[in-house]
């Protein structure tokens, strides 16, 4: 009964909350909070527009990969997954560089499909290849990279060649360090009672059933990722509204430091690798080009919003290495890039 | 509220509920963005499409999070402990606390063009900059190519405002082709050149939304050409520290995808009177073009005749082109 009740409870709340909803939907301005509108500091409006900014850009490419990831649970099975990947590194590597040429996303749709991919059996490092080369190694990103650097071309071939090539690297220390405890690296997951053969029996409903489980899927993986997407953008926007760029390019006086600041403002601005090279040449005047270059490729593999949703599939100590031998590669790299 | 045992699926239940209400929210968010325009000042107009798919999405999500809470075991999907709920009570309030804060932000605070407070975070980009140093390697080329042609590009200038008077169906394609030649010279790409020869020809350049960035490419790559002209523009006053009593900038955020990526972009102009105008306030100014050395580089400068209080436009960002030459032509 007390469970009747509450449902109840709950359904009031609902439509309460809908209602006023809807309300302020139509009224255009918030009647209750009126009142509060009017003290907000100009900065927290700031800090508001660029968050929700950040969410609208880049909750339909969430959207996107836990779609992908939630088909891939309901309709691929583990052995297909373990059956297209090639067994050779040497294939396998090139494979998963390919594979961000074959599916145009950017970091947010990565995540949750490699965390699916790689539940369903695919080996951690092919795993780490297309983590890292799928955001730029995609012929969006390279269009849009090539718009923003029309006048220095040769930056879309070295960031797309480097990507490719730090990548591989990455991937091939993987393979080496952990071919024997991949298990080690991922995330333990608290197994559910009784799970032995639940996976499989799920599998064995009719359409409809699949159709609503990929669905609940969907909503549960929302949740999952979307956490750590509001924390990134949260932060992220905070640090744009209040931290002047001009103070960090003092710190960048030496081509080394220039790197690590920039470095440093990819991680933290978390841009949409389609968009972040417009960012990188507007600071042209203020950073030398390997700069730039290092923030062109560190963004899109290592960003405070994806090292959040990597943490959702990766230990703590294993995405705390990736990151230094990301940052390394990048670093050695694009120091070495001949402009 | 606590509860034991036989309360685990309960406890689910509450999760699930709470998170039907936080998709309704979403949904209904994005519902009065897209309704109310309001989402011009979060996404560029390509990125749009997206949102307005993702509104629907949002919607079937809904939908499916209700089923999830009211039905039964039907609920459970697929993965085997892969999705944990919260275990405990201070972890799902900052969780559910932080799908909330951009409801509350949304529906509560107003809506706030980005101005110039941002714009001193971000640095300005004035007409000068990197194009500099190509421009340098450039010139030479030009000249050499040209010789003589020079002078003649200054005669012309000199007679600029005159030329539009001729009959336009007669003279155009010779000019076009003359005007051209001298903007090709330089050797920037077709696509600026096309702009530039566009907006060389018309009598007072308006230098409107669709055209502001790629317009001041257009005067950053080719600033003699364009010196002398007459220009009318529109945009917010923006300061620095640094600027005489007499100078502001007519500036604009451009936006690639978000307003997360704006930066901003600006005509530095002069006019007596420059102190009355409110920072962040938007402006319509005309005015003329003039070269001049700032900080030993050649930049134009616009030199105000009149200042006209204006709204804040609807979609007040300003983006790329990029070729895309149909919007000059409309």
């Amino acid at each position: 009964m007390l469970a009747g009740l509450q449902r109840v409870f709950w359904e009031i709340v609902g439509s309460l909350l809908l209602g006023a909803a809807i309300y302020w939907l139509l009224a255009g301005q918030p009647f209750l909070l009126a009142g509060l509108a009017v003290d907000w500091p100009a900065q927290w409006l700031d800090v508001k527009t660029i968050f929700l900014s950040i969410l609208l850009e880049a909750i339909p490419f969430v959207l996107m990969g836990v779609f992908f990831s939630a088909l891939i649970q309901t309709f691929v099975k583990e052995e297909t997954v373990r059956k297209w990947t090639p067994k050779d590194p040497l294939l396998a590597i090139p494979f998963a560089t390919a594979l961000g040429f074959l599916f145009p996303v950017c970091e947010c749709a990565t995540v949750p499909v490699i965390r699916r991919l790689i539940h369903k059996g695919m080996p951690v490092y092919v795993g780490i290849v297309f983590l890292l080369a799928g955001p730029v190694v995609n012929p969006v990103v390279l269009t849009s990279t090539y718009v923003a650097f029309q006048r220095q071309p040769e930056m879309v071939i070295y960031r797309g060649a480097f990507a490719a090539v730090i990548a591989a690297v990455t991937g091939l220390l993987v393979w080496l360090f952990l071919c024997r405890r991949e298990q080690s690296v991922l995330r333990r997951h608290r197994p559910a009672p009784a799970s032995a053969g639940h996976d499989h029996a799920q599998h064995h409903h009719h359409a409809g059933d699949k159709l609503s489980a990929t669905l609940y899927h969907a909503v549960d993986e929302f949740f999952e990722m979307g956490k750590y997407l509001l924390f990134g953008a949260l932060v992220s926007a905070v640090v744009q509204v209040f931290v002047a760029r001009d103070a960090l390019a003092a710190i960048g006086q030496n081509p080394f430091s220039a790197n690590l600041v920039m470095m440093g403002l990819a991680y933290v601005f978390s841009l949409c690798s389609e968009a972040d090279a417009f960012i990188a040449a507007s600071f042209g005047s203020v950073f030398p080009a390997q700069a730039l270059l290092s923030f062109l490729l560190f963004g899109p593999m290592i960003d405070l919003k994806n090292t959040l949703l990597m943490l959702t599939v990766f230990r703590l100590r294993f995405v705390v290495g990736l990151t230094a031998v990301v940052g390394l590669l990048v670093m050695v790299f694009s120091l070495l890039a001949p402009f | 509220m606590k509860r034991i045992g036989k309360a685990g699926q309960r406890n689910e239940k509450w999760h699930h509920y709470l998170r039907s209400l936080l998709l309704v929210g979403f949904t209904l968010l994005l519902a009065k963005l897209i309704w109310t325009e309001q989402i011009n000042l979060y996404l560029a107009p390509r990125m749009r499409v997206f949102a307005y798919v993702t509104l629907g999405v949002f919607a079937v999500l809904t939908f499916a999070g209700f089923r999830q809470a009211v039905g039964s075991k039907e609920g459970d999907c697929a993965c085997a402990g892969e999705h944990r709920l919260p275990s405990n009570g201070w972890k799902s309030a900052i969780v559910y606390g932080l799908f909330l804060l951009p409801l509350v932000m949304g529906f509560a605070m107003p809506e706030k063009i980005l101005g110039s407070e941002v714009a001193e975070k971000r640095g300005l980009n004035l007409l000068s900059g990197e194009s500099k140093v190509l421009q340098a390697a450039a010139q030479p080329a030009a000249d050499g190519e040209s010789g003589g042609a020079a002078s003649g590009a200054e005669a012309n200038l000199q007679a600029g405002p005159a030329e539009p008077e001729r009959s336009p169906s007669q003279a155009s394609s010779a000019a076009d082709a003359e005007v051209r030649e001298r903007f090709a010279a330089a050797g920037f790409g077709d696509v600026y050149t096309d702009i530039a020869v566009r907006l060389y020809q018309q009598p007072i350049i308006h230098l409107d939304e669709k055209l502001f960035l790629d317009g001041l490419t257009a005067f950053d790559l080719f600033p003699r050409e364009f010196a002398g002209h007459k220009l009318r523009t529109m945009g917010f006053v923006y300061r620095q520290p640094d600027f005489k009593q007499n100078q502001f900038v007519v500036a604009r955020f451009s936006v690639s995808c978000c307003t997360a990526d704006a930066s901003v972009y600006g005509l530095l102009a002069e006019a007596p009177d420059a102190g009355q105008l409110a920072t962040d306030s938007w402006v319509e100014v005309d005015g003329t073009l003039r070269l001049r050395s700032i900080n030993g580089f050649e930049m134009l400068v616009l030199e105000v005749d009149s200042v006209k209080p204006v709204e804040a436009p609807e979609d007040p960002y300003v983006y790329f082109n990029f070729g895309t030459l149909d919007s000059t032509k409309e």
